[in-house]
């Protein structure tokens, strides 16, 4: 009796592709009898599905991985998830692809809150046939989409994949699939924040999909991300490598050692970025003096040109709290580029770092740069320079790179840009350096600069050189041409420390920089400015 | 009244000859055409109005003030081009060397703003010596009206933040025919399209004296900033060309495909072709074998009106090809693979021009036709972690294709699988309508890696793999992916077509089309396009 | 031992250098000063070791992707 009874209940689980302890549940709902029962019995299934196969998510905790229902608990505000299509299931193959234990198709999606405001989460299961994409998958992960784009949610994405499940994929037609997620991630983009914690495998068109996200996380050691399946030559881990995608490819924003630290990073993130882009970022109590004036601040930066200095301390004691939110750390490093706040409100922050070529701009800076330019305007985020470029980095590399092309690049985002921007130059603005920190010339408000400020298209020296090269060539006697020359360098210096009180618009204390941009945002806050109209521009890509 | 005339007509034509004759006996000796010889070769005859000619350059303090500077070295108007109206400025390099005075700016900018408010194409004639010192460290650096920032009188653009705003609502033209050098560059680099003239036209941020007083390297300034280096290696030129005559007559025969401005459509033409023409040779020109080379130029040839196509990037990135024909008259953008060369794979590069382009021809209402056949991208570790890195740059094209909303057909001639259909587009991203040929070869993953995941256990564990492999790879031929069928019926292709109906075919999906208009969508001030 | 190989980041010219081989050098010590674009640029080691080799001497012209020195850590 009880064997037929196993029999029975394993033709049934076989037909429809389930597992035995799923179909036992399943027949305590359709024998309850009660409302209430019903309810017991359906939460029964659904405490199955949550479990989840007990091997499975073994295996993925020895790789040091979370499964994706603990990694959206760390995620969202304390049991504060509603999980959506949670019993969707994958379409049957004809092969063995371990569905019987595949409900929710390997992808957990639904809502919750962060902070107490409402975002939209997708993370895909690598518990669940190793989290491959297949139809009802990239269905559920193409309508959570539409629905935070409707909703005007953020939507945070958490990938986690061995990328398109073959199987389904031959047999099924393209109409849930990457070009759907791909279509909406565009829709979205400009709209709401796009969000990618890349914490496990990250490949082929999956890759794609994240790098149209417009954050990237990645994990060191348990996460990867490449295009292309590696040659033989090069094992997966070490071709998508996160260090290597976060310092010299520059995809990956925060880099993070594990996933609690990358969970807690993105809410962290989140606090600073509005909801939408109708909406402004959220105002913060951070309890720190507006008028705090800082004393530390005339003593960082060196008057002597030559000197660098630590740019960080300079943008700590300036911001609230000494809070800054880095994104690309150690891409492009001389130039700093992250969050912050300046009276609760957010900031974006571009700074030089003198301590990494120089302060010069390099052309990965200037994509570093062009790509938080256009994040910040899109989502009403102020724009903060603190300035300190001597010009662009001259080398060879660099130029057959395609320099010209991605520094027009940033001059266009810079241009385009219709938040508050402000332009504090610490102490070198010179020559095509100065483009990238735009000052009015690019459409900015506000451009002020300290004290060591120093301006001009090149040096003195430079300039006597080019300038009085055959007057110079013709004195012969060797001293009286060096006095000459000292005596045009001493005039033209002199064009060059008055254009220190024409080329800003005001000389300000560097303890007083916090306090003065303080009162300028607050003076911009209602800035609007209106572009032609115009689908796009047309970027240099 | 008359003695006047004739004293504005002296002093006029005295302006009019530019700098001193024997600067533009030396222009002439290098090869060069004057500002004014190219101008009157650029806009139809005598159709030139020329704005502020007579403009002074402001005093500098420097002896350079002595010097006559007719115009401040440019040339800038509107002249007219088979008749439509075209904002035009050329550096006068005969005058100062054609550097960037403060007048020069004024000038510039002001033709920037005619073209941005009276909604005209601008195309500019590069030969100049970048900022005139004098001017960046004598009176006008610190005087406030002229000063610092450059900004234009009664506006606020300067000629490095009006592209930017001209960008994608009027077309811009830069023809670089000498040097420009430093952050100067960035300007005309943002225009849309660059002809670059080779041997006399340079362009980088940095020159080579200042590479070597600073970095002590050596390079020549073909290294630097080429126009060959541009047009191969950097991408940022689109065509190359050995006289400024040449140069012109593409500037020329470019704009007749463009429209003035992002609220038209580019002018229709008659071209006298027949818009039902079937071509025979269509048939022969695909290899039965797809691994074979063919050259994708001459099935673009076959299909658009009298063969005539305008290529971009020519040299750069070539295997894929862009540019512009016309079916019917109506310009269409094209993107096609080229499997003549390196068998048409995706790299790097291929997807910078890719967008770039669908991103133009989507702000500038130019319908795209994709003909596809690509192995997708090659396993390379080089281009994967090279510092613009795979993962950074394959979003552009997917990006491109989901954003445009001009109507676009896909026409699948070969080869597409995977993620080659995420970088050439699916009907999911937006694309209208997709026709195939029955050489087309068309699935969501590509069969050889389909083996691999489904028959893991059986190829791992078999004595000899390649035969289950094969075997495997036969069956699934057979049974799943049935070329060319297996595509329509995964409704990845809506129809599939004999190669000779292509062009009446695409013309007439194209009038079908024609007036696509973007659905409402939620309000952004702009998307962030991957970069 | 891994070992870490500090290449030149920018062309110029080399001011001073402050280890010798066979030296101990702990993250974030300044290796050497590079003068270039004006500017003194301090390379520092991103690794804690020993030094097994120094690829540049004072007063030396130097481009990018030379050696400076190699760490073993």
């Amino acid at each position: 009796m009880q064997d037929n009874r196993q029999q029975e209940l394993e033709a049934i689980a076989k037909r429809f592709g389930l597992s035995v302890g799923f179909v036992e549940a399943a027949l305590s709902v359709k024998q309850a009898g009660t409302v209430a029962e019903k309810v017991e019995a359906f939460a029964r299934e659904r405490r199955l599905i949550e479990q989840g196969n007990p091997e499975a998510v073994a295996r993925q905790h020895e790789k040091g991985r979370l499964t994706a229902r603990e990694r959206i608990d760390a995620l969202a505000d304390d049991g504060d998830f509603e999980e959506l299509d949670s019993w969707h299931r994958p379409y049957e193959t004809g092969f063995d692809i371990g569905e019987e234990a595949g409900q929710g198709d390997g992808v957990v999606i639904g809502h919750g809150t962060i902070d107490g405001r409402p975002v939209t989460i997708w993370a895909q299961d690598a518990t669940v046939m190793d989290g491959t994409i297949g139809t009802v998958h990239a269905r559920k992960v193409t309508m959570i989409m539409e629905n935070a784009l409707n909703a005007r949610t953020p939507i945070i994405g958490i990938f986690d994949s061995q990328g398109l499940r073959a199987h389904d994929a031959i047999q099924y037609p393209d109409f849930y699939s990457f070009g759907s997620m791909a279509h909406f991630q565009t829709l979205a983009s400009g709209v709401i924040p796009k969000i990618g914690l890349v914490m496990g495998p990250c490949s082929g068109e999956l890759a794609i999909i994240a790098g149209l996200c417009d954050f990237i996380f990645m994990v060191r050691n348990t996460s990867y991300m490449y295009l292309m399946p590696p040659a033989s030559s090069i094992d997966s881990q070490r071709l998508g490598d996160p260090w290597a995608v976060h310092a010299k490819i520059g995809s990956c924003d925060v880099l993070v050692e594990n996933e609690k630290d990358c969970l807690l990073r993105c809410r962290q993130l989140l606090s600073y970025l509005p909801s939408s882009n109708t909406e402004g970022p959220p105002l913060v109590d951070t309890g720190d003096d507006p008028n705090r004036w800082e004393e530390e601040l005339l003593e960082i930066v060196p008057v002597d040109s030559s000197k660098p200095y630590d740019m960080y301390k300079v943008v700590s004691l300036i911001v609230d709290n000494g809070e800054f939110f880095e994104i690309k750390r150690y891409f492009a490093r001389n130039l700093i580029t992250g969050f912050a706040r300046l009276g609760g409100h957010t900031v974006g922050i571009l700074a030089s770092n003198p301590q990494s070529l120089g302060g010069c701009m390099t052309l990965d800076a200037a994509d570093k740069m062009s790509r938080f330019v256009r994040f910040c305007d899109a989502f009403n985020i102020p724009l903060v320079w603190l300035c300190d470029t001597p010009a662009f980095l001259p080398a060879v590399d660099e130029e057959t790179r395609g320099l010209i092309r991605h520094g027009s690049r940033m001059i266009m985002a810079n241009s385009e840009a219709t938040v508050p921007q402000i332009t504090v130059t610490t102490r070198r603005r010179i020559g095509g350096g100065g483009l990238a920190m735009p000052g009015q010339c690019l459409g900015g408000d506000l451009l002020v600069a300290w004290p060591t400020f120093q301006s001009g298209l090149m040096g003195a020296e430079g300039a006597v050189a080019i300038m009085h090269r055959k007057q110079l060539a013709a004195i012969s006697d060797e001293t009286l041409r060096k006095q000459q020359e000292e005596k045009w360098i001493e005039e033209m210096q002199w064009g060059l420390d008055m254009q220190v009180r024409e080329a800003t618009q005001k000389i300000i204390d560097p303890r007083d920089t916090r306090p003065f941009l303080i009162k300028a945002l607050k003076w911009l806050r209602n800035k609007k400015q209106d572009l032609p109209q115009k689908k796009h521009e047309n970027f240099r890509m | 009244m008359s003695g006047r005339i004739k004293e504005v007509e002296e002093r006029r034509s005295h302006l009019l000859k530019g700098g001193a004759p024997k600067e533009v006996e030396r222009q002439h000796q290098m090869g060069k055409l004057t500002a004014r010889e190219r101008l009157e070769k650029l806009v139809d005859p005598g159709t030139l109005e020329e704005i502020d000619l007579w403009i002074r350059s402001v005093k500098t303090g420097f002896p350079i003030d002595e010097t006559e500077l007719p115009g401040d070295a440019v040339i800038t108007g509107i002249g007219r081009i088979d008749g439509r109206p075209f904002c035009v400025f050329a550096h006068d390099f005969t005058v100062a060397g054609g550097t960037f005075g403060r007048a020069l700016h004024h000038k510039v900018i002001r033709i920037m703003e005619m073209a941005l408010e009276k909604r005209m194409p601008c195309i500019q004639l590069v030969d100049s010596g970048g900022e005139r010192l004098q001017d960046g460290f004598g009176k006008p650096a610190w005087r406030p009206l002229l000063g610092g920032a450059n900004p234009s009188v009664g506006g606020a653009l300067n000629i490095y933040q009006a592209p930017g705003i001209m960008s994608g609502v009027v077309p811009q033209i830069t023809v670089m025919l000498g040097p420009l050098y430093a952050g100067s560059a960035y300007s005309p680099t943002m225009a849309d399209f660059m002809i670059m003239r080779n041997k006399t036209s340079f362009m980088s941020v940095c020159s080579p004296p200042l590479l070597k007083a600073i970095t002590f390297t050596d390079a020549t300034q073909e290294e630097l900033g080429g126009a060959e280096l541009h047009a191969t290696i950097t991408g940022t030129a689109d065509f190359v060309t050995e006289t400024d005559e040449e140069a012109i007559e593409i500037c020329r025969e470019l704009v007749t495909y463009i429209p003035l401005n992002n609220t038209e459509k580019p002018p229709v033409v008659d071209t006298g072709d027949d818009p039902n023409r079937m071509d025979d040779r269509l048939l022969e020109i695909v290899p039965a074998d797809l691994s074979e080379p063919y050259d994708m130029h001459e099935i673009i040839r076959c299909v658009v009106d009298n063969g005539q196509f305008i290529e971009l990037q020519k040299l750069f990135a070539k295997s894929l090809i862009i540019g512009f024909a016309r079916l019917n008259g109506r310009t269409v953008g094209i993107v096609a693979n080229n499997p003549g060369k390196e068998n048409g794979i995706l790299t790097l590069n291929t997807c910078d021009k890719q967008a770039r382009f669908i991103r133009w021809c989507d702000a500038f209402n130019v319908p795209i036709i994709f003909l596809v056949d690509t192995p997708g991208f090659l396993s390379s570790v080089e281009q994967e972690q090279s510092m613009d890195g795979l993962i950074r740059t394959g979003p552009k094209p997917t990006f491109a294709i989901c954003e445009a909303t001009v109507p676009m057909i896909t026409v699948c001639i070969g080869k597409c699988f995977g993620l080659a259909r995420l970088i050439m587009g699916t009907l999911r991203m937006g694309i209208d309508v997709a026709y195939c040929w029955p050489s087309a070869q068309v699935a969501r993953i590509n069969p050889e890696e389909a083996i691999d995941v489904i028959y893991k256990k059986e190829i791992c564990s078999a004595e000899e793999p390649d035969r289950v492999r094969r075997d495997k790879l036969a069956w699934l031929l057979e049974n799943h992916l049935d070329f060319p069928y297996h595509a329509l019926k995964q409704a990845m292709v809506n129809d599939i077509m004999d190669p000779r109906d292509t062009r009446p075919v695409l013309i007439k999906t194209l009038e079908n089309l024609a007036n696509k208009k973007k659905l409402p969508t939620a309000w952004k001030k702009h998307s962030l396009v991957p970069q | 031992m891994p070992l870490e190989t500090i290449e030149v980041p920018l062309a110029g010219k080399v001011l001073k250098v402050n280890v010798n081989r066979g030296d101990k050098v702990t993250e974030g010590s300044e290796i050497c000063t590079i003068e270039s674009m004006k500017m003194e640029n301090p390379i520092l080691t991103p690794v804690s070791g020993i030094v097994k080799e120094v690829g540049v001497t004072p007063g030396q012209v130097v481009k990018p992707h030379e050696t400076i020195a190699v760490i073993e850590y």
